[in-house]
């Protein structure tokens, strides 16, 4: 094996990128730190070369038995034997620079690899390290396909290493998800991870838990998981049976009405509302009286539920209908989650809108942001092809750095730039003009777009001209494996949405080898995008479809002032009446148009970063707290510690105990104890959200909404434990004894039947810039200002009453 | 209290980050002793004595009394704060800051330099200004030369200097609102006005040992200002809860939960700044006054509203009510709040949302500025009361007979030493409040942490 040398590998620093570096961006480019280690495991690779299999099965038990004390002495050898391993079983060797991630991420890192150079194959030296301990390492996978394929993968070369390996799937038994995180090494998603961490605080026995104390994980997808899907916290919920509601009546009454008179809906806020002839209209039809008195409350819920239904979930876009039930459509990966539910007014009142059968009724459980979860791994690291624009953040929220790897080969793809029309029609034509050229010509072209709905035109528009296509969509999630493996076959066209993103492997020729070369030869895959997304990073990542281990390849996207990304956060008019005058089929070549396609992605960047950051400081105020509660509830789970609450009650205890035994009356004691500060714990977050609803408002009276809410969560945790008392004291009250048993579930205890998973997004709470002057702390600010500047504050009061933009309804006081 | 100063020392990080503030305090204070060179401290003092109750003396307040003394810090955090408000006002107008600042964290941070670049600029040609300013009037100080050596390196030794002392101090703000306790900017105000209080209190421990002050008349004096800090404690916290219902309603992806809320109205919505208004624009006359020829009609209108004045004292109650109004109408939409509210599935329980919520806020709001203003205009005129009280004598026609009829505490005021003026006041009781607030609430995140520990809810075995 060729020890290669550091000049072999000449990283291309940009000044930019240098500049960055100085300003103190967390990047680094610089593989000197692990040339050395590299250069030791290519020495120890000459030795293990020549071991038999048997050889090098025995040597990996060593290191098992010789347990985890010095895992840092053994990295090298152990890296080779894995190296060799792989090339045994797998017939690959992991490249020198899959093993510079290797050492990088054993070191903590955030790994940027080029996408295509090899995640999967470099994640397995590190994992395999930190799994000799046994104590469990998870890599936490994008999507449920991956964790299962990954596994399945690189499974043979962990059992030559004699560990083993599990992998967790949506709908798994908890026996199964005991199982597979029992082994060595388990892939699961973080999300699964996660929501088995949230129902495991919520298990009722020991025998119960599936998971072991949080060991090691190393993220796939890191900037996705990290990042992205930080925003959305894990909900669990479970069920409380069925309410009985109006929700089918009200869908009628909401159908009947008039858009635009009885309700206004701003599709791209998300947001629709009842005008006061609405208003009219619905309190005239129900003859109820206003809906805005007391006793109508739940009702004008219901309404408002249903009005969001109707007018804003769009089928096949956020949700698809499958066996008579709602499926959610996952914003990020583009599939249908299994056992995703809408907030429950709100999945009602869908279900009613399709004329589906009621599900049943949920209480929130218990809820957790990924971040907390992933803080909980006492190591942490992860790999993505694309992290350094993220760099900042995952430094600041995890305190991670990012590395960035060189390529094996240099990367060859042609990134062509953006082609920007006025309105969107121009432009799908024109992108399904590109297709049919780029097919004429035998090439395989990857078509992204941004929902099932738009991959269904743009198909439809494409087979009009006579171009036969693949979709791939959550509607034939089914046939994902087998349409990626056709994708790069020479004149495929692959419609996609953002399914084939993260992790997809398109190989050149398809299913072929052969055709390799042909395709290769051709130009490599041809990827286009129809629109730009909210984050650059999710178009780096389209892009990485093409051009993958030094392939040839193309990419470019098509956008429009009509796309979402800029109608939704109201961005195209900053752009417009610049430069553009009327519609127009030609795309724009002006340099200021490209810039400005650029910027406004930034500025939904910065925007969702804002998003994360106030979801991060709300939920760690109650992180805290429930931290606190599930130190005891898994203590008194466990029996570390028994509670004696019906000691206060002495009587009543031993009546029970003479007829139910001790044992019996203990076992009771900590079955109702936990049901008691699960019942408070649900409380406590109900009030938690109650209070986060109107929070803003009190910076109106010059208060910081997060010290507020810190302060009124607080002061509930404390009265807490009063409350876990009383329902512990009310239960013992109703426990009968049946048979010689103490029966529990006659008084209402136990577990919930089933639990599903919640699509929240949390909204932001961002100051106006104009609340500056009465925030907090800026009282004297304000007042120096005034007396200095009494004239110009003044002019700044009526420039800002008079100019500010105020686009409609959309115009809000508080900037969120 | 001794226990929360305890608990503030016992938290690790608090007691560092209220050393660190303190510390840095103690830092600017140091340099509020350095004066600018080339200037004579004599001559200085007697334009300074010329300059009361013009504008300057209300900037002087603000730069903790370094401009009257021409420290190195004579200009204070003034630039950086005009310069911030300069682009606050930019934002709104120019768009290319406007996209800026939606860039979230980047962005804002691209603003907070440029904020830091006006600064500079600001400095320069403020401290420019003060130095053309010093050589100009250098005859005025009884023929003292205040500026020793005028030219070229005088000034440009001053913008230097000036220049530098603000750099230093916005960043000394910038570092304890990061690092420390409570918004350093406002902190740095603050100490520069309490600075005053030992040497006060001194005064007094004098004039009570000479006998200048009866023992009476300062147990009064303390319960008095005991009672007006009170007062502003109390009014400052005081405000009306609006309760707002929110339906479950979704907005976005997000489930509302089906809980009441409410809107704190402030009695007082514009803290101090309509008694700030109302001053600076009574200072402006008294600032030109020197301008204007004796005689004229102008310099009778001027001399009538100098401080002191009745009229003064009844232009200086009807502004701070009239600007009460105006600032809360700028900062405060009741239009904007219900339109926030109606698109957050918020209301008022039995008012309909959009028009007739901001009709029913307004009227609110229009009532408890009624309060908020009276208590505003007194207690600024309080002080001024106890020292010298209302002068009647020169109001047209009814003074001379009003003056003799009023009793002699009300026309000449009680001679109490107040320490601090009525704008003082309020600004160091509401920078106090703000810091305490933010050290409360550190204390309440830090607190809880094992307070079930002791509970019933855990047993007694298995410890």
């Amino acid at each position: 094996m060729e020890i290669s040398s550091s000049q072999q590998r000449r990283v291309r620093v940009t000044w930019r990128q240098r500049l960055a570096r100085m300003q103190g961006v967390p990047v680094t480019f610089d593989m000197g730190p692990y040339e050395a280690p590299l250069a030791e495991v290519a020495r120890f690779g000459g030795g293990i070369e020549r071991l038999s299999d048997r050889e090098i099965e025995t040597r990996a038990r060593a290191f098992r038995e010789q347990g985890t004390a010095s895992l840092e002495s053994i990295r090298a050898e152990f890296f080779a034997l894995a190296r060799e391993a792989s090339r045994r079983v797998l017939g690959m060797t992991p490249f020198d620079e899959q093993v510079l991630a290797a050492l990088a991420l054993d070191a903590g890192h955030i790994v940027e690899m080029q996408t295509g150079e090899g995640k999967t194959l470099a994640a397995v030296m590190p994992a395999a390290l930190r799994a000799l301990a046994g104590q469990g390492a998870h890599v936490l996978t994008f999507n449920d396909y991956l964790a299962r394929r990954d596994a399945e993968w690189m499974g043979p070369v962990y059992t030559m290493l004699g560990l083993s390996v599990g992998f967790v799937q949506e709908g798994m038994t908890p026996e199964d998800r005991r199982r597979a995180y029992l082994a060595n090494l388990t892939y699961v998603t973080a999300k699964e991870a996660g929501f088995d961490h949230l129902r495991d605080l919520l298990a009722m026995d020991p025998q119960g838990l599936v998971h072991r104390p949080l060991h090691f994980a190393l993220v796939d997808e890191a900037d996705s998981l990290l990042i992205d899907e930080a925003r959305v916290p894990l909900v669990i919920a479970g069920s409380v049976g069925r309410e009985t509601s109006s929700a089918p009546r009200l869908a009628a009454l909401v159908a009947s009405l008039a858009p635009g008179v009885h309700f206004d809906a701003d599709e791209y806020g998300r947001d629709v509302e009842l005008t006061e002839a609405g208003f009219e209209q619905v309190e005239r039809a129900l003859g109820a009286g206003s809906l805005h008195d007391a006793q109508n409350y739940r009702l004008l819920t219901e309404i408002n539920c249903a009005l969001h239904a109707h007018a804003l979930l769009r089928r096949d876009v956020d949700y698809i209908v499958r066996n008579g039930r709602i499926g959610v459509v996952d914003e990020f990966t583009g599939r249908v989650v299994a056992d995703r539910h809408w907030p429950d007014g709100l999945q009602a009142a869908l279900e009613a809108k399709e004329g589906l059968e009621r599900q049943a009724d949920g209480r929130i459980l218990g809820s957790i942001t990924l971040q907390h979860f992933l803080q909980g791994y006492p190591r942490l690291c992860g790999m993505t092809g694309t992290a350094q624009t993220a760099a900042p953040e995952l430094r600041d929220l995890y305190g991670l750095d990012v590395v960035v790897i060189p390529t094996h080969k240099p990367m060859i793809r042609i990134d062509r730039p953006d082609v920007v029309f006025t309105h969107r029609e121009a432009k799908e034509r024109a992108a399904v003009g590109e297709i049919q050229r780029a097919h004429a010509s035998g090439r395989p072209v990857l078509v992204g777009t941004l929902t099932i709905e738009e991959s269904e035109r743009v198909a439809a528009r494409l087979r009009d001209t006579g171009v036969a296509c693949e979709i791939l969509n959550a509607k034939n999630d089914a046939m994902e494996a087998r349409i990626v493996a056709r994708a790069g076959a020479p004149g495929a066209v692959t419609i996609s949405t953002n399914m084939a993103g993260r992790g997809t492997d398109i190989r050149l020729g398809g299913e072929h080898e052969e055709e390799h070369a042909q395709v290769a030869a051709l130009g490599g895959l041809y990827v286009i995008g129809t629109n730009r997304h909210e984050s650059r990073r999710v178009d780096l990542q389209l892009r990485g479809r093409a051009g993958r281990q030094g392939d040839p390849g193309e990419s470019r996207f098509f956008a429009s002032l009509e796309d979402e990304l800029l109608v939704r956060y109201g961005i195209e008019t900053l752009i417009a009446g610049r430069v553009v005058t009327a519609k127009r089929d030609e795309p724009f070549d002006h340099p200021i148009v490209r810039a400005e396609m650029a910027r406004a992605q930034r500025i939904v960047e910065g925007q969702n970063l804002e998003i994360r950051k106030t979801l991060w400081r709300y939920a760690s105020a109650i992180e805290d707290q429930r931290r606190e509660v599930m130190t005891i509830r898994q203590a008194i789970l466990r029996g570390d510690d028994v509670p004696e609450i019906w000691q206060r009650e002495p009587e009543r205890r031993r009546a029970l105990v003479e007829e139910a035994g001790e044992d019996a009356v203990q076992r009771a004691e900590r079955a109702v104890m936990l049901f008691a500060i699960d019942r408070a714990w649900r409380d406590h977050l109900a009030l938690a959200a109650d209070l986060r609803e109107g929070i803003h408002l009190v910076a109106l009276g010059g208060r910081d909404p997060l010290r507020h809410f810190t302060e009124e969560t607080t002061a509930a945790f404390r009265r807490m434990e009063e409350a876990i008392d009383n329902v512990a004291l009310d239960l013992l009250k109703d426990v009968r004894v049946k048979d010689g048993r103490i029966a529990l579930d006659e008084i209402g205890i136990r577990g919930p039947s089933s639990t599903w998973t919640y699509l929240v997004n949390d909204d932001p709470f961002r100051n106006q810039i104009g609340m500056m002057l009465t925030g907090p702390g800026r009282t004297t600010i304000a007042t120096y200002a005034a007396a200095l500047l009494g004239p110009l504050l003044l002019l700044w009061g009526v420039v800002d009453r008079v100019f500010r933009k105020r686009p409609g309804r959309r115009g809000d006081p508080f900037g969120r | 209290m001794i226990e929360s100063l305890k608990n503030i020392f016992a938290v690790a990080d608090l007691r560092k980050r209220v050393l660190f503030t303190l510390g840095l305090l103690a830092v600017y204070r140091v340099g509020g002793h350095i004066p600018t060179p080339g200037i004579n401290p004599q001559a200085l003092a007697i334009l300074v004595e010329q300059a009361k109750g013009t504008m300057f003396g209300l900037y002087d307040m603000f730069s903790g009394n370094n401009l009257s003394q021409m420290t190195i810090f004579a200009l204070g955090i003034m630039p950086y704060i005009s310069a911030s408000i300069i682009l606050q006002l930019l934002t709104v107008v120019w768009p290319y800051l406007e996209r800026l600042s939606k860039e979230g964290e980047l962005g804002r941070r691209k603003i907070t330099q440029y904020t830091r670049y006006g600064t500079i600029l600001l400095s320069v040609v403020q401290s420019l200004g003060i130095a053309y300013f010093l050589e100009k009037n250098t005859g005025i100080a009884g023929g003292l030369p205040l500026v020793y050596d005028p030219g070229w390196s005088f000034r440009l030794m001053t913008v230097l200097t000036l220049t530098t002392g603000t750099c230093f101090i916005m960043w000394l703000g910038e570092q304890i609102t990061e690092r420390g306790i409570g918004n350093g900017m406002s902190l740095i105000i603050f100490a520069g006005i309490v600075v005053g209080l030992p040497a006060g209190v001194l005064v007094t421990i004098d004039q009570l040992r000479t006998g200048q002050m009866g023992p009476f008349r300062l147990i009064f004096l303390i319960v008095l200002m005991a009672v007006v800090i009170a007062a502003i404690v109390f009014v400052e916290r005081g405000h009306r809860r609006v309760t707002v219902q929110y339906a479950k309603r979704v907005v976005g992806r997000r489930m509302y939960g089906g809980s009441s809320t409410h809107i704190p109205l402030k009695v007082n919505t514009g803290g101090v700044i309509p008694v700030i208004f109302a001053s600076s624009i009574l200072a402006f006359p008294a600032t030109l006054t020197s301008l204007v020829p004796e005689g004229t009609w102008l310099r009778r209108a001027f001399d009538q509203i100098a401080p002191g004045m009745p009229l003064h004292d009844l232009l200086y109650v009807l502004g701070i009510i009239f600007f009460c109004y105006f600032y809360t109408a700028i900062i405060f939409n009741p239009d904007d709040v219900a339109e926030n509210m109606r698109k957050y599935g918020g209301f008022i329980p039995g008012i309909r949302p959009g028009k007739r919520t901001a009709e029913y806020i307004d009227t609110i709001l229009t009532r408890i500025t009624l309060v908020g203003a009276i208590y505003l205009a007194i207690v600024a005129i309080l002080p001024q009361f106890l020292i010298s009280g209302f002068k009647v004598a020169p109001i047209p026609f009814i003074g001379e007979r009003l003056d003799a009829a009023l009793p002699r505490f009300i026309t000449e005021g009680m001679n109490v030493q107040f320490y601090f003026g009525g704008t003082s006041l309020l600004i160091i009781v509401g920078v106090a409040m703000d810091t305490v607030q933010q050290v409360e609430s550190q204390l309440i995140m830090r607190h809880y942490d094992g307070f079930m520990k002791k509970t019933r809810i855990r047993g007694r075995r298995g410890q």
